[in-house]
């Protein structure tokens, strides 16, 4: 069970998932001034800057 | 015992175990190389590239980390120094090494070592592995380096300000040129495998609905969410491949999902179009994310399998195709197995992706090492999978699959007595019992290497999971797991190559420039999609099947990249004072030109038809002149002809493109070797470090 968690959580470092709760640390310890975005605009915004670059390759 | 005692030990147990791992491979692969007679176990490849890998990277990496790079973790990365908690994040380096080897591995690496295995199965595993070692691997790293140690810059700017604006713009169109090739030449072999297949066509266009599902429950139901969506599509897609038995079953809607290769292109060049124009969140992400996890869980599949069956290489070591007369790409060993395989060995593609997202997320500078390196060496792996995947199959069925029909015609039994004229045995009832095996109306002439590759999967997997009863199963699960991943490079690549073209266009006329300004969007896109759908197209037309113009032609682009990279980084080191280092990415960078120069000749002046443009080109209007063409083939004919010179026009501007890099580098080279300029190094400004050790 707890290899499963473990598994989880690196699981979801690699996707992605983890990115919005991460920002929120980061907004809250070094800019509290600044509003947090919801989790959907934040994804959005996520996804419209991932794939202006080359992001997969041959 | 005492601490200086243990410290001792270690080191000695240390050398004799890695002198251990160097006698193993060496001996590995000395039994590889030598052993003629008796076909050879799959295991052999494993062990030999194994122990290369292992010795490379302990060896050569760190050599290259200590002496020649200098990487040096009391220096602040970007990643600390510009942490934003967005695309700078200082991130555990087994997380970076896993997106980095996502982004990386694509279809290149299984494709190629497929193609080249009709040479047998030594010349390309020999160019995979040394080739990663000495060449991939270096470039990787190198770039990622000079990308790290100026904030993240892409490869074209740090070309344009380390070189010269020459060589950015170089690089420039280099990447659009590749991108073009790349999306034709893989969108051919998705082609070549969905080509009258209902399962699979079935099974493919299902993804597309569960792409979109997936899309509009992360945006609405429940945002960001990416694992539990991933699985939920995995799941859907499972039953999608399941569910194509019962479609190719039935005759109504097994014949709404056949279609011939012509259809099927023009199907793929409108959805590339739709992907490129339609938002990311609906289509495009959702099915990056099914993808990736399809692809890293079958690799790892893969090796499993193959380590479970330890199967019997039926293939020779080589093939008496090394003459240059093989009917999956036309050509000798020299140039063109080095050009067949690019990715797996060296890919300049790579260059991008180490200039991109990865240095941004480094923690420490010695960790591009592994990141850099080591995610080279596991693509090059799969590159060895894939090359053993090819050569399980009885050498007369891989030609059978992978010969066009223009080579050994169409009719079964005439195609199967000329392979068997080979001295390869293949008879047309075994084909036709391994079609029926894996579901398929037929397997002949399925070129572009998939259908063999999913094969060979499926005849490793079925060796351990289900028997001989699941093998129509794996089969076109392997199929769905090509076909997806293509498609998500050509959504991926097409919108990349809409910027990018956006980005040219906005230098003639501002507004073009601007990537959320409709009209603009539509022509990018339409140019983009409407070049590699152009090559498409024609390589769906060609009655040599397409691959034996437009693989090289992919190759060549794509050493090309992998040229510009390597002066790139030369011109870094000299910069920072280690020319006597130079060679590190010197020697590949020679060799690399040498290979893509000598094919690009051979391309366009080989007097053979089957190898040179302009000679096919003659000797198509030399049988229209002569009255030889039927008269409604008239107007292919002429198409054909035009396509041909095209295509050799194309290599030639490859050829002085790779000129014009060298040319430009050198001359910044010799101008600071000989103190005529002083050398300045465009790297960000020294910080130190204030993260510990993980």
């Amino acid at each position: 069970m707890r290899f499963l968690t473990s598994l989880w959580k690196a699981l979801a470092e690699l996707t992605g998932e983890a990115d919005y709760r991460r920002y929120c640390a980061h907004l809250r310890a070094r800019h509290p001034e600044h509003d947090v975005p919801s989790e959907r605009e934040f994804f959005l915004k996520r996804l419209e800057e991932k794939y202006t670059r080359p992001s997969r390759c041959c | 015992m005492t601490d200086a005692a243990g410290r001792g030990w270690r080191k000695i147990t240390g050398r004799v175990l890695w002198f251990m791992v160097s006698v193993a491979g060496a001996g590995a692969l000395g039994a590889v190389a030598l052993r003629r007679d008796e076909p050879i176990n799959a295991m052999w490849l494993i062990v030999a590239s194994v122990c290369i890998y292992l010795v490379g990277y302990r060896f050569y990496s760190r050599f290259i980390s200590l002496k020649v790079l200098e990487l040096d973790d009391r220096r602040a990365t970007p990643a600390e120094r510009l942490d934003n908690g967005r695309d700078f994040v200082p991130t555990n380096r087994w997380v970076v090494l896993g997106h980095h080897f996502a982004a990386i591995a694509g279809p290149g690496p299984l494709v190629g070592p497929t193609l080249a295995a009709q040479l047998g199965y030594l010349p390309g595993t020999l160019w995979i592995v040394i080739g990663a070692v000495l060449g991939g691997c270096v470039q990787d790293f190198v770039i990622l380096f000079a990308s790290m140690r100026r904030d993240g810059k892409s490869l074209g700017q740090i070309a344009k300000e380390e070189v010269s604006p020459v060589a950015g713009f170089t690089a420039l169109v280099a990447i659009i040129s590749i991108l073009v090739i790349l999306l034709a030449v893989i969108a051919l072999v998705v082609t070549n495998a969905l080509k009258a297949s209902p399962w699979g066509t079935f099974t493919l266009a299902m993804t597309i609905p569960i792409a979109i599902l997936m899309g509009i429950y992360m945006r609405f139901i429940r945002p960001g969410k990416v694992l539990e969506t991933s699985l939920i599509g995995f799941l859907l897609v499972m039953g999608a491949v399941i569910g194509g038995e019962y479609v190719a079953r039935v005759p109504l809607l097994a014949s709404w999902f056949t279609f011939d290769a012509r259809h099927l292109a023009l199907l793929i060049i409108a959805y590339g179009f739709a992907a490129s124009v339609l938002p990311v969140w609906l289509l495009l992400a959702p099915r990056d994310y099914l993808s990736t996890f399809i692809k890293l869980g079958t690799i790892f599949l893969l090796a499993l399998g193959i380590l479970a069956v330890r199967p019997t290489l039926a293939m020779p070591a080589l093939t008496r195709f090394i003459d240059g007369t093989g009917p999956v790409f036309a050509g000798k060993i020299f140039p063109f197995a080095f050009i067949t395989i690019a990715c797996g060995a060296v890919s300049g593609f790579h260059s991008l992706i180490s200039s991109g997202t990865t240095p941004k997320l480094i923690r420490k500078e010695g960790q591009a090492r592994l990141i850099g390196y080591g995610s080279m060496l596991m693509e090059s792996f799969v590159a060895v999978m894939a090359m053993i995947a090819a050569c399980v199959l009885q050498p007369g069925v891989y030609f059978a699959i992978n010969s066009p029909a223009g080579i050994v015609g169409a009719d079964p039994v005439a195609a199967t007595a000329a392979i068997s004229s080979w001295g390869y045995p293949v008879t047309s009832s075994q084909m036709a019992d391994l079609a029926g095996m894996v579901g398929e109306s037929s397997l002949f002439a399925r070129t572009g290497g998939a259908p063999s590759l999913a094969v060979g999967i499926a005849h490793i997997f079925s060796g351990t999971l289900g028997g001989k009863g699941l093998m129509a199963i794996w089969y076109h699960f392997a199929i769905m797991f090509e076909a997806l991943f293509i498609l998500t490079v050509l959504d991926a690549g097409s919108r990349v190559g809409r910027f990018l073209i956006q980005d040219l266009l906005g230098v003639f006329w501002k507004p073009l420039g601007r990537t959320s300004w409709y009209p603009s969007v539509i022509l990018a896109s339409a140019l983009m999609v409407g070049a590699w759908g152009y090559f498409l197209y024609q390589g769906v037309m060609d009655p040599l099947g397409g691959i034996n113009s437009l693989w090289p032609l992919f190759g060549i682009a794509n050493q090309l990249l992998a040229v510009v990279a390597l002066s790139v980084g030369t011109t870094i080191l000299i910069k920072m004072n280690k020319a006597r280092f130079a060679w590190v990415t010197l020697v590949p960078m020679v060799w690399l030109v040498l290979a893509t120069q000598t094919a690009s000749y051979q391309k366009m002046f080989h007097p053979q038809p089957r190898i040179g443009f302009l000679a096919e080109a003659d000797r198509l209007s030399g049988l229209l002149t002569s009255g030889q063409v039927a008269a409604g083939q008239a107007a292919a004919t002429e198409r054909l002809i035009f396509n041909n010179r095209l295509d050799a026009v194309v290599t030639g501007l490859f050829a002085v493109l790779v000129l014009v890099i060298v040319l430009a580098s050198m001359r910044e080279w010799i101008a600071i070797l000989l103190k005529r300029k002083v050398a300045r190094l465009q790297e960000s400004e020294y910080a130190v470090s204030a993260l510990g050790r993980e």
